[in-house]
């Protein structure tokens, strides 16, 4: 009876497992961009809006919940701007996601001007299985000069 | 030698083989591209294989000496319990890629020309499982060697 248990627990670890950092990384390979043609052109309005915009698509089989955070941070922790948007993925479907990023002009072209020390903070979220298993990836790019 | 005596030689050589041996040999076998890519996400590729060998020598000595050791021993039960606990820490290793501490919650942080990746996974509810599993594991090896040793006991005895 204790055998049968055991292989129970074990059963489904090993289930739970697969399916959950399956269905993470399903999410995470269409929610990270791709490479540098999917850049975007920031134009200098009043105020700058700076689109973002993913179709993240889960191909697992648990429902998976995404958050993204767009963050302009210049001096390594001042945050100039901030967007982020949470999302519930069911399995099987693609769900839009599209983020703006509003910065005054004045501000713009003192963080997005050359030489400017500025970075893009992109933070990817992602947790499936009742939020049991999750996945987090923070990326940081320098250079936000255009 | 007895068919009891040859079957824990062969899973000790077994053991040895898979969690020694295979550990040893596989950096010779690993691209340069994916030892760099291990490299850069922080990883310790040494130090997590050396970690691996070393319990699978542990257990492969322990599987030798449970089997070759009486179920109804103190003996046996001691090395049923360690088999249970070394499967823990081997578990452990691997969900914490060769941190132990970190209970299934690893952190890399991967460096490129203008960016940095720092990479977080939450496997703690697995190693919850595994504890939980090794909990009655190590009560379904007292109840054996229990009962072997009722069972061993003459009639009318009751083994203290």
């Amino acid at each position: 009876m204790l055998g049968i248990g055991i292989m129970i627990i074990q059963l489904v670890s090993v289930i739970g497992f697969t399916a959950g950092f399956h269905t993470i990384f399903e999410v995470y390979n269409t929610a990270i961009p791709g490479g540098a043609d999917e850049g975007t052109q920031i134009e200098m309005t009043d105020p700058v809006v700076i689109p973002y915009s993913i179709s993240p698509r889960n191909n697992g089989y648990l429902e998976a919940e995404l958050t993204v955070t767009l963050s302009l941070v210049a001096e390594g922790e001042m945050v100039i701007a901030t967007e982020s948007m949470e999302v519930t993925i069911p399995p099987g479907e693609q769900v839009p996601l599209d983020l703006e990023l509003t910065i005054p002009l004045s501000t713009a072209q003192m963080y997005l001007g050359e030489g400017s020390n500025a970075e893009w903070v992109l933070e990817l979220g992602i947790t499936t299985l009742y939020d049991l298993v999750s996945f987090s990836n923070i990326v940081t790019m320098s250079g936000v000069a255009q | 030698m007895s068919t009891q005596r040859i079957r824990p030689v062969v899973s000790a050589i077994i053991t040895l083989i898979l969690f020694v041996v295979v550990p040893y040999m596989l950096p010779e076998y690993i691209p340069p591209d994916v030892n760099q890519l291990i490299a850069e996400s922080g990883i310790d590729l040494d130090w997590f294989l050396n970690e691996i060998m070393l319990v699978g020598a542990v257990t492969a000595a322990i599987t030798l000496v449970k089997g070759l050791a009486g179920k109804t021993s103190p003996v046996w039960l001691l090395a049923a319990l360690a088999q249970n606990v070394s499967s823990l820490v081997f578990t452990l290793i691997l969900l914490g890629a060769g941190d132990i501490l970190s209970l299934g919650f690893v952190e890399l942080t991967m460096y490129a020309e203008n960016a940095t990746n720092y990479i977080t996974m939450n496997m703690r509810v697995l190693v919850y499982l595994s504890i939980e599993v090794v909990a009655l594991s190590m009560i379904r090896s007292y109840l054996r060697w229990r009962e072997a040793r009722i069972e061993a006991a003459p009639p009318g005895r009751i083994p203290a």
